[in-house]
């Protein structure tokens, strides 16, 4: 098998990527259009949340506080359209509340830098506190402020407005698949290309990467390793805002308990499966939007007969696999690099004694 | 001639080793001279010059640049004084390429945006202009070490550097490329530029330096003209006495094969073979030394005979069992002891105390665990043994370890080791950075032990200390070894041929095509 795939590598690869498209498209016509449209916009908030993994990532800070910072993001953005007594549909335009939930996000991001970078507290520890912190003043707060337990709703919280795009609206299947989403699924498509282009065409980026890859080699020719760290941070608390408020205000309207429920965490699963690439990221959170429609879509047909506790875990049973497919990847490459160099410098080497035993040397 | 560096009175004392790195050091550098910094391992030369890149904040002192008091508080402020320093470990980022890595920080851009191609044109300009090829767009990752140093040099020339620090430029080089290092630092020291040269080889000082100043345990102790020095002085100087190079010891009597290694194949760092067909035997109570620059993969080496690097081709035996692909513990077994090359992460936990440092290799054997349960009293007595019998000063059963010198953590680690006698003992760079009297110590401990019947394989980059240990020496270049020779018959002269891949038979010949 090992022997097959080191003969045909480049075959098997090429194979597999043919294989690859031909599942995307098979996937585009066999699935419903219903089905494809809400994976789309569930997947924003791992596109979002992706990017603010690896942009941390590239820059040597690990940020496990992602899912804390989204449950503040979809936290904020309700409190900020929240307006009881104004009539439905009058009250502020939610991407106000975006905006609001990029911004504590930032800040957030901003606090867990200094803390970390200024204060030195360990970053693993640091992040834990994050989330356990937001979990808790979030509840804390619904209740305080708005007398509101476990939930937070009103009439005057209108959901974010969708966003037909010109051209392409009108065209046969494109028109559906692609057009008419919330502005923030829009948004978080941009946000793809913008962290690629800052990665890798833009001075700055070239300046994250070498952080966090050499930290010592950037400080040594000057480059402040702090503000990197710290910008990548709060970026990237913004990107997680986003995706909160997202959740919030584009998926449910209201702001409930513990809403993120993992979707942080994931975000950075998919951010390592996608060896921190953003195009990467972005078609890997596609997928696990997929997993997510696929759920909800399964349990609201009466005909299939699952369990509904076992469609519920799909998105976690994609994540499962996705971390075990990260680490059998790993393993796989290194396996595979190990023999092909056994073979090649073992058989260099058995050259190398032929040659001198023939030569009458000893 | 005009002083490029003067720094008067530095001192700085590192608090978490407690050791006084630079002890009120005067060192001052003439504009276009090439200035040999000399001294021991840990005489604080890496410190000092760290202080005039402004990489270390000294706790006193003043800092001269150009007869200039200067500020130095950020490789920024020294790279705007013209100042450059080649680390003796390269900070490069692996994947970028050669362009990207000397234009690192400074990358020409519109708005912020950067164009590949522009890159790779400057750097292509500025390696002509210094005659020092490179290609722009090859991986770091890729290329060689002595490539990745003229990297490091061009990234402080692209800096328009006038005073650059070299720190121990030679160690990773083979004799080719550190002669044409020398041409390098000459022709920039021609043009005018001053060159700070940090070794701790004194020949090299004598070939390449016009000055040289000796540091001794954090004081600079001598400034001369090279000319008016000879190595034996600069030597006395560096060490604070006379230097005894040799070791008494009695011919060997070796007995059986006790460790047998066939064909090796083992990979380094970037998919390359490190270990390329090695075949070697040491018998039981001889010594057989490695020679050879740093990085001709001896390491590697010493990392698939201890298990801690996988073997990919030929086998490896101890008295007699294959142990090729067995685990540590299974090697430690059978009688295998280990001195790794770097003491502070490999070979000790200085997080921790004496105790579990020196139980760390017999904590599952009986008196020092029942159960799964470790014993404390056994464990203490076996400490003080090793404390005791290896002259450990001011280490104490159950404190931590951290705060002692080099000499006695390298004791601890062969106390810990030799505790059982071991029928192999592995050592790498068993002295490096020690003071004397440790030297003197750890090579009559090795002798000792060879005497009681251990095959003993010692790797060491200092050619003095594999001559006077050695009974049989094994010369590796480029993951080879080029030659087995007799200690007796050995001499400096032919093993240096070997080191630079040249062969004995033919001789001028093979060593010009290296
Ligand atoms: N960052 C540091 N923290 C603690 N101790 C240090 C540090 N850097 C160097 N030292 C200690 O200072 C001494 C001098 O080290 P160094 O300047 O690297 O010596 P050299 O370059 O001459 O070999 C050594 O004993 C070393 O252990
Ligand atoms: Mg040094």
């Amino acid at each position: 098998m090992i022997e097959f795939l080191n003969t045909y590598s480049r075959q098997v690869r090429i194979g597999l990527m043919i294989a690859g498209i031909l599942v995307v498209l098979l996937l585009l016509v066999s699935l419903p259009m219903t089905l494809l449209q809400s994976s789309i916009r569930l997947a924003t908030p791992y596109v979002l949340g992706s990017l603010a993994a690896l942009l941390a990532s590239r820059a040597g800070v690990l940020n496990l506080a992602i899912e804390g910072k989204m449950l503040l993001g979809a936290f904020v953005a309700v409190v900020t359209v929240y307006q009881p007594g104004v009539l439905p549909g009058q009250g502020r335009d939610p991407i106000l509340g975006v905006l609001v939930a990029a911004l504590f996000g930032g800040g957030l991001g901003l606090i867990f830098a200094v803390l970390y970078l200024r204060i030195r507290i360990n970053l693993v520890i640091l992040a834990l506190a994050v989330n356990l912190f937001v979990a808790n003043a979030t509840v804390f707060f619904m209740r305080v402020l708005f007398g509101a337990f476990g939930t937070l709703a009103d009439p005057s919280i209108r959901s974010l407005s969708t966003l037909q795009l010109p051209i392409i609206h009108n065209m046969p299947f494109m028109g559906p698949l692609l057009s008419g989403y919330q502005i923030v699924v829009y948004l978080a498509w941009v946000m793809v290309l913008v962290v690629w282009v800052l990665l890798f065409r833009t001075q700055f980026g070239r300046h994250i990467r070498a952080v966090g890859e050499n930290r010592e080699a950037a400080e040594s020719v000057g480059i402040n390793v702090t503000r990197v760290q710290i910008f990548a941070l709060t970026l990237s608390g913004m990107l997680a805002g986003m995706a909160g408020a997202f959740l919030s205000l584009g998926v449910l309207s209201q702001f409930v308990e513990n809403m993120v429920s993992g979707r942080g965490w994931t975000s950075i699963t998919i951010s390592l499966f996608a060896f921190e690439q953003p195009v990467g990221a972005f078609f890997t959170a596609l997928f696990f939007g997929l997993a997510e429609a696929l759920s909800f879509y399964l349990q609201s047909r009466p005909e299939v007969n699952l369990p509904p506790d076992l469609l519920l875990a799909l998105p976690q049973i994609a994540t499962i696999t996705a971390l075990v497919l990260v680490a059998l990847r790993i393993r796989a490459a290194e396996l595979m690099k190990r023999r092909t160099f056994a073979q090649q410098f073992g058989h260099e080497l058995d050259k190398l004694r032929r040659g001198v035993l023939t030569s009458g040397q000893d | 001639m005009p002083l490029a560096v003067d720094m008067r009175h530095i001192r700085k004392f590192f608090p978490s080793s407690s050791v006084l790195a630079c002890d009120d050091v005067d060192f001052a550098v003439e504009q276009g001279e090439v200035h040999a910094l000399v001294g021991e391992n840990g005489a604080g030369k890496t410190t000092l010059m760290n202080i005039l890149y402004g990489l270390v904040a000294p706790d006193a002192g003043q800092i001269f640049v150009h007869e200039k008091l200067s500020h130095i508080a950020h490789p920024n402020d020294a790279i705007k004084l013209g100042i450059g320093m080649v680390h003796q470990h390269f900070k490069l980022v692996p994947s970028f390429t050669i362009a990207q890595n000397i234009l690192l920080g400074i990358e020409p851009n519109q708005a912020g945006f950067i164009n590949n191609n522009d890159e790779a044109d400057i750097v292509r300009r500025l390696s002509e202009s210094f005659g020092l090829p490179v290609n722009p767009n090859a991986r770091v990752a890729d290329v060689s070490v002595g490539m990745q140093q003229r990297v490091e040099i061009l990234k402080t020339l692209q800096r328009n550097a006038q005073i650059l620090i070299l720190d121990e430029p030679t160690a990773v080089l083979t004799p080719q490329e550190v002669r044409e290092l020398y041409t390098v630092i000459r022709k920039l020291a021609d043009d005018g530029r001053t060159v700070i040269l940090i070794t701790h080889k004194l020949l090299e000082v004598k070939e390449a330096a016009d000055r040289v100043s000796i540091m001794r345990r954090g004081r600079m102790v001598a400034t001369h003209s090279v000319a008016d020095v000879t190595v034996r002085e600069m030597a006395n100087l560096m060490v604070g006495r006379e230097v005894i190079l040799r070791v008494d010891k009695s011919p060997a009597t070796p007995g059986d094969v006790v460790l047998k290694a066939d064909n090796l194949l083992v990979a380094g760092a970037g998919g390359m073979p490190a270990v390329f067909g090695v075949s070697l035997e040491v018998r039981a109570g001889e010594i057989l030394g490695i020679a050879g620059v740093s990085g001709n993969g001896q390491t590697e080496l010493v990392e698939a005979i201890t298990g801690l690097r996988p073997v990919e081709g030929g086998t490896i035996s101890l008295l007699g069992q294959d142990i090729t692909h067995a685990s540590v513990r299974k090697r430690r077994e059978i009688g295998l002891a280990h001195v790794p090359e770097d003491r502070m992460e490999v070979g000790l936990n200085l997080k921790t105390n004496l105790d579990e440092n020196v139980v760390v290799t017999h904590y599952q054997d009986d008196p020092y665990s029942k159960r799964g349960i470790l014993r404390l009293p056994p464990i203490r007595k076996l400490a003080q043994q090793i404390v005791d019998a290896f002259q450990v000063k001011s280490a104490r059963v159950g404190e931590e370890i951290k705060t002692l010198s080099g000499g006695n953590l390298q004791k601890v680690v062969l106390g810990r080791e030799l505790y059982g006698n071991p029928r192999l003992l592995v050592v790498n760079q068993p002295t490096r950075g020690l003071d004397v009297g440790s030297i003197e110590f750890v090579h009559r401990t090795l002798i000792e032990e060879r005497d009681s019947g251990a095959a003993i394989l010692l790797v060491s980059v200092e050619l003095d200390e594999i001559l006077s240990l050695s009974d049989r020496i094994a010369v590796m270049f480029r993951g080879r070894i080029m030659d087995v020779l007799d200690a007796e018959a050995a001499n400096e002269q032919d093993i240096g041929v070997l080191m630079a891949g040249g062969s004995l038979e033919t001789e001028p010949a093979a060593a010009q095509k290296v």
